[in-house]
Order: C-alpha cells, then sequence, then structure tokens
C-alpha cells in the first residue's frame, strides 16, 4: 500500500476532509452548518472513500473505470464548491486530489519507477 | 472661542446639522438630521487596512426559532453617549458597555414576555438617550420599548429604574391603544428625543387584519411619561374601516425649525384597499409636524391608496444644499419603491420636479386603485420604476423554463401593478429597495450614499374562500415577509413568495443589490456599484451580483463608508469617492443595522451590531464588534 501511487491523492483527500469538516463546523468560517457546506464534507469524504478503494485495488475492470471516473468528477466538483464557498484552501487541496487521481492512474513506465 | 468667529461657527452649525452633535452617537441615526455622518478623519482610504478588532462581545440574546423562544431579529444602533455605549437587545435588555474594552458596566432586564406578539419574530432596534443637562439620578436616561407596549427609563449611569417616570420607571403605552385595539403597541424602535420630548411611533400587525389600531405618533414627556399631545394619521370618519398608517420606524427633527418629520407607513390592510378609497392624506407620506404642538405643518403623501406596502421606512435626511448659489434646507426621502424624494423642508415642496404618471387600474373585487402616483426621476430612483429586472437565464435553463414561464404568467406592469389574483410581481419586493437603514449624506458635499436591493417577489390574491381552505388544510403557513397572510375582513388573503425556482434559485437576472452615490446638489449619480455577496445554502454569489441589503450606510468625515447589510455576512468599508470595497471582516451573521462611529477617550472606533433577519438568511447572531486603527 505504502507504495500505491493513489497514496498522495488519499493523502490529500484526508486532507480535504479535515479542512471541509472545520468548514462545516462552527469555527467561524462563514458557511458553517450550511447544505454547501454539507455537501462539501460528503463529497471529499467521497473522493477519499474511493480513492482507498482504487488502491486496494477490490475493483477491476470497467467497475474500476466507473470508479476512477467518480472519483475524478467528484474530486472536481468538491473543488468547485470549495471555491464557491470561498474556502480556497479546500478547493486547492481537492483539485490536487484530483490531479493526484489522475496521476496515480497513469501506467507505471510513464508515471517512472515507483 | 473669539467673538469674531462665532457667527461663523453657528453659521456651520445651521448649515451642517450633523456636525453640532459629534463626536456623540446619540441617535439610531447618528444624530437628528439622521445624515449618519460622523465627522472622524482618522479613517481613510489609506489608513483602513490598518483597521482591527478593538473588542467583541456576544450578549446571549439570540434565538433560531428552533426551541421555545421565537427567531430573533437585532438591528439596534449602538448608542454612544456619557461615554459609554448603549444596546437594546432583542430580550428587551439595556446592556451597557465601556466603549474602549465591550466590557458590561450594568445591565437592566426590562422582564418584557418573549412572546412575538405582533411580529414573526423577537426584533429590535436599539435604545434612546436622554439627558436633561442637569446634575442627579436620573439626569441622563436610557429608553427602551417592549413588544408588549413598554416603555423602561432607566438611568444612564447605573441602570436603576426612573422612579419619576410613568410608574416607577415604566410607561404603559398600550393605555392609549383604544381604538380598533387588535394588538399591542410594539415599541421596537427607539423614541425619537427631540428636546425632552420623546417621540414615539410603534409596530403591528398590518397584513392580519382590515380594522386596526389608527397609526398615531405619541409625544411623552421625557421625564415624567406624560402624553403631551398626539397625532392620528387616519381620518375620524375612516377609522371603522381601517387602521394602521403607522410609524414603526426612526424619525428626523430640525430643532431650529421646531419640526419632526415622520415616515408614515400605508394604512391596513396592506394589499387591498377597497375598504378605504377615500384619501387617507397623511398614509404613506413624509410628515412635517410642530414638535411643541403636534400640528402638521406640512406632508407630502408619497404613495396614493397604497396597495402595495410601500411603507414609508427611514426617517428622512436633512442636510443644506447649494442650489444656483442659494443654500436650501432640504429634505431627502429614500423609499421601498426606489424614488429618492428631495424636499424642501421648511415647506415640503419638492426641489427636484415630482411628476404625476397615469398607473395601472386594479382588477380585484371592490379596488379602486389611484389612477395616478407621483414619480420623482431625478435624481434617478435606485431600482427601475417601471422596469422589472429580466430573467436570469441561467435559473431558467436549470429550472427547464419555468421562470420564463412565470414571467409570461404574472402581471407586471411598473412598481405601482396592482395585486390581482392572477398573481402580481411585486419589484422592488415588500422589504423594498431602500429600508430602515435609509441613506447617509456628507453635509459638506452634498453627496448622498444609498444601499439598494434588487428582490422579485409574487403577489397573489386569494379569494376568501380559497384562503380559508388553504389555511385549514394547514398549508398555509407564514415566516418573515413572505407566506400567507389573512387580511382578514378583506375580500382576499394573500400569498407572498419570492420568485424563485422549485430549486429555489432566483429567477431575475443579477445584481441583487447595489451601493450608489448621488449628488444633491445637481440630483446627478456619480456611481452605482454591486455591493456585498449573496449567498444560497452558504455558496456564495459572484462580486458582481451583489447581494440584498438591510441595514444602512455610515459616511465619515475621512471618505470612508461603513456598513454590514449584506447577506455575505461581513462588515464593509468602502472608498467614499467609488464605492470600492476597501476593508472586510468576516462576521456571525449579516449586520442588518447602522453602524456607530464615536470617538472615545481619543481613539476613533466603528461598532457594528450583528444580529441577523431572515429576510436575507437564517442565520441569527448576538454579536457586537467595534474596530479601531492598530498601529502600522
Amino acid at each position: 500500500m505504502i507504495r500505491n501511487p493513489l497514496v498522495p491523492a488519499i493523502f490529500l483527500g484526508l486532507i480535504g476532509v479535515a479542512l471541509a469538516a472545520y468548514v462545516y463546523l462552527p469555527f467561524g468560517s462563514g458557511v458553517e452548518g450550511t447544505v454547501g457546506a454539507l455537501l462539501a464534507l460528503l463529497g471529499a469524504i467521497a473522493v477519499t472513500f474511493g480513492c482507498i478503494l482504487m488502491a486496494s485495488q477490490t475493483l477491476r475492470g470497467v467497475l474500476f473505470g466507473v470508479l476512477a471516473l467518480l472519483v475524478g468528477v467528484g474530486a472536481a466538483l468538491t473543488a468547485v464548491a470549495g471555491f464557491f464557498l470561498m474556502q480556497y484552501g479546500l478547493s486547492v487541496v481537492m483539485g490536487l486530489c484530483l490531479l493526484g487521481v489522475l496521476v496515480g492512474l497513469r501506467p507505471a513506465r510513464q508515471r517512472g519507477s515507483v | 472661542m473669539p467673538l469674531a468667529l462665532r457667527p461663523l461657527v453657528t453659521a456651520l452649525c445651521l448649515v451642517t446639522p450633523a456636525a453640532a452633535d459629534q463626536p456623540r452617537w446619540d441617535t439610531f441615526n447618528g444624530d437628528l438630521a439622521a445624515t449618519k455622518f460622523a465627522d472622524v478623519d482618522s479613517f481613510t482610504p489609506e489608513t483602513i487596512d490598518d483597521l482591527e478588532r478593538a473588542w467583541e462581545v456576544r450578549t446571549g440574546d439570540v434565538s433560531d426559532g428552533s426551541g421555545d423562544l421565537p427567531e430573533t431579529v437585532w438591528s439596534a444602533t449602538p448608542i454612544y453617549a456619557n461615554e459609554t455605549l448603549y444596546l437594546g437587545t432583542p430580550f428587551y435588555r439595556i446592556l451597557a458597555l465601556d466603549p474602549a474594552t465591550g466590557e458590561e458596566r450594568w445591565s437592566y432586564d426590562s422582564q418584557s414576555t418573549l412572546e412575538a406578539l405582533t411580529q414573526p419574530a423577537l426584533k429590535n432596534r436599539g435604545v434612546a438617550y436622554w439627558e436633561s443637562g442637569e446634575e442627579g439620578i436620573c439626569e441622563k436616561r436610557v429608553f427602551l420599548g417592549t413588544m408588549d407596549a413598554e416603555l423602561h427609563a432607566v438611568d444612564a449611569d447605573t441602570g436603576q429604574p426612573c422612579a419619576d417616570f410613568a410608574e416607577d420607571g415604566v410607561l404603559n403605552v398600550n393605555q392609549w391603544n383604544t381604538v380598533n385595539d387588535r394588538f399591542p403597541f410594539s415599541l421596537l424602535q427607539p423614541p425619537t428625543v427631540v428636546g425632552d420630548t420623546l417621540m414615539l411611533g410603534w409596530a403591528g400587525k398590518d397584513w392580519a387584519y382590515s380594522v386596526a389600531p389608527p397609526g398615531n405618533l405619541m409625544a411623552i414627556d421625557a421625564r415624567t411619561g406624560a402624553l403631551k399631545w398626539d397625532l392620528s394619521f387616519i381620518p375620524d370618519e375612516m377609522i371603522p374601516r381601517t387602521g394602521t398608517a403607522n410609524i414603526w420606524t426612526s424619525m428626523s427633527a430640525d430643532p431650529e425649525l421646531g419640526l419632526v418629520y415622520l415616515p408614515v407607513s400605508s394604512p391596513s390592510p396592506n394589499y387591498w384597499g377597497g375598504n378605504r378609497i377615500d384619501p387617507i392624506p397623511l398614509a404613506t407620506s413624509v410628515t412635517a409636524v410642530d414638535v411643541e404642538t403636534g400640528e402638521v405643518r406640512w406632508s407630502r403623501q408619497l404613495v396614493r391608496h397604497d396597495i402595495w406596502d410601500y411603507d414609508i421606512p427611514s426617517a428622512p435626511t436633512l442636510v443644506d444644499l447649494d442650489r444656483d448659489g442659494q443654500t436650501v434646507p432640504a429634505l431627502v426621502q429614500t423609499t421601498k419603491m426606489g424614488f429618492i424624494f428631495v424636499l424642501n423642508r421648511e415647506t415640503g415642496e419638492p426641489i427636484f420636479p415630482i411628476e404625476d404618471r397615469p398607473v395601472p387600474p386594479s382588477d380585484a373585487v371592490g379596488e379602486v386603485a389611484s389612477p395616478t402616483q407621483p414619480f420623482a426621476l431625478d435624481p434617478p430612483p435606485t431600482n427601475s420604476p417601471t422596469e422589472m429586472p429580466g430573467v436570469w437565464r441561467l435559473a431558467d435553463a436549470l429550472s427547464f423554463g419555468q421562470c420564463s414561464r412565470e414571467r409570461a404568467q404574472y402581471r407586471y406592469e411598473g412598481i405601482y401593478t396592482p395585486p390581482s389574483e392572477q398573481g402580481t410581481f411585486l419589484y422592488p419586493g415588500t422589504a423594498g429597495a431602500n429600508n430602515w437603514g435609509g441613506a447617509s449624506v456628507d453635509p459638506r458635499t452634498g453627496i448622498l450614499y444609498v444601499n439598494s436591493m434588487r428582490v422579485v417577489q409574487i403577489i397573489r390574491l386569494i379569494p376568501r374562500e380559497e384562503f380559508d381552505r388553504v389555511m385549514a388544510s394547514g398549508e398555509g403557513g407564514s415566516g418573515n415577509e413572505e407566506g400567507f397572510y389573512p387580511q382578514e375582513g378583506a375580500p382576499y388573503g394573500i400569498e407572498l413568495t419570492e420568485w424563485r425556482t422549485d430549486l429555489g434559485l432566483p429567477c431575475w437576472e443579477p445584481p441583487y443589490g447595489t451601493f450608489a452615490a448621488y449628488d444633491l446638489s445637481t440630483g446627478e449619480r456619480l456611481y452605482e456599484v454591486p455591493f456585498g455577496q449573496s449567498q444560497q445554502w452558504g455558496f456564495y454569489g459572484l462580486s458582481d451580483w451583489g447581494s440584498p441589503t438591510l441595514g444602512g450606510p455610515v459616511v465619515t468625515a475621512g471618505g470612508v463608508v461603513f456598513i454590514g447589510a449584506s447577506m455575505d455576512a461581513r462588515v464593509r468599508a468602502l472608498d467614499a469617492e467609488t464605492g470600492a470595497e476597501i476593508w472586510s471582516d468576516l462576521v456571525d451573521a449579516p449586520s442588518v443595522s447602522i453602524p456607530a462611529v464615536y470617538t472615545h477617550e481619543g481613539v476613533d472606533y466603528v461598532a457594528f451590531v450583528v444580529g441577523g433577519n431572515s429576510i436575507l438568511k437564517p442565520q441569527v447572531a448576538d454579536q457586537v464588534v467595534a474596530y479601531r486603527l492598530g498601529q502600522p
């Protein structure tokens, strides 16, 4: 697992979950307790869970492809949600998470040695 | 002061009534002229980056309505007087705070019932301050009104009730509520103090009944609580058929002229007037009254036969203008309709032309809408009087054409389109283009600053039988300026909704709120910019969409405007010259109030009450925040 190419994406997803939780909980983000902040939190959790699922290689073939697509779309939408919640840190982290997923899914020879 | 300078200083005080009261901020609008001008020059576009929180306080007097208590709406202006900052709260307490630290010096609990007797929420817009000029107990007083019609007077130094005021410091104002007394006189707006007289209006339930208490102004002796005089705004012969036309907001006064200026609201019920076809000249008017006698000196009706709830919502601003080399004593009235009426405050005559224009007829049963209405087109209105905002394409696309279909379905022929069974667009919405925050003006330049909102609502007159069925079915609830209202005694109840898609997106195109400046000498609009950011489900709109606003601006001598008011729970400083945002800070909820600017022990502060209002969004708070300039 430690050598899995999706580890950076999982790590970024976890940071996203922490940031989104901070945004949703009553710490004065300006959007705490709102539906939008809840959606961002659920999005970050779902993306992270999806990354873990991909890394575990439980799913293969078409199902893996569908999961990868959903994770990518989820990360992008959560980044957009972060932007409209004015939580730019969350936005950047989820954008990087998306990048991590894309890089992690490239064939090994294109990524270099892992 | 050298004798030679005295005439000059006297003249300056007369020309700029606001300057005389500085650096106190001892009324709802900062001064009796309602200029909301602070003669403080330390806050400038260059220094504003150094603004920092001096202190913040949470009062504990807040409810979101989810528990036993109704929700709170807090729009108090902090009062700086007697080297103390005084606040009223929506739990009807008075707090006296140290202006430099926010530390509580004393508090007073009126023990008022915490029931929303006449309103959808527990509301408070602060306290009033009076001093006799003599030394002794209760020679300086703070007055607080309550939802259940009591006016409390307490000593400004100690917070103890003033025994010589009414019954041990408590005046039961409801003793004068003897005609059509369907509800108590709720004292949500602090009295306006003119000399030793408290000018007192009240709030009621003008959507509930056709026949209701007739609106009046009560002049109360600040020392004894005795009624000096009162003035009714409904002609005697019409009192059995209608009511209200009350004053629920703040007033202004010109002590030199001995006049108090009254923003009078609409008669009842709000959206159908078949019971009151005869003229009610003082309703929806700005009226000048002699402070000593209560005699009406002049009155100008700004809406005839008001069937839109276009209450005159704020104290008119008094300022002297330079017109063709002459100094003219002016009165500027911002309105829910978006018109800015500029009148001579001595005579009530227009300084800029007011044009009578034909307006659409009503098709409601028993209704006869006025065939004409006064249009003040100079200075330009804050909102178009003839066009409503277009359909927002994004919302229309996401709702598969719902917005376009409804635009074609409902009636709109300008701001005076009568309510109808078919459904009528109400634009500006019932909260108006401008509301109780009013405008601010720099009396040195004659430039007016005003925030306005662009919200579209739909009003539908519902025939009585159908309305009763809806209510019986349990679907007919109401909220804060939205929902079903009975208009008991009229052939129609009403339903009022914001024009949104089923997903909750606004159907009309942005901006939703703007901030503008006007040169009152020429009537020219200097700029108009989107203001604030709107929010839906927590998501912010783009900055050029602006935000609906409640609350008003304060302009300072240093060229900075301070304002909260927007949905996004930010308090802001704007460059008065351009309207550009130059500073902001996130607070606990929308600051739907007028900030106070004061100088205490040589340090300038700006203080915001942060209370929220569900008209903007369901977020309430109990925060007071004061800012001052730190070290650069």
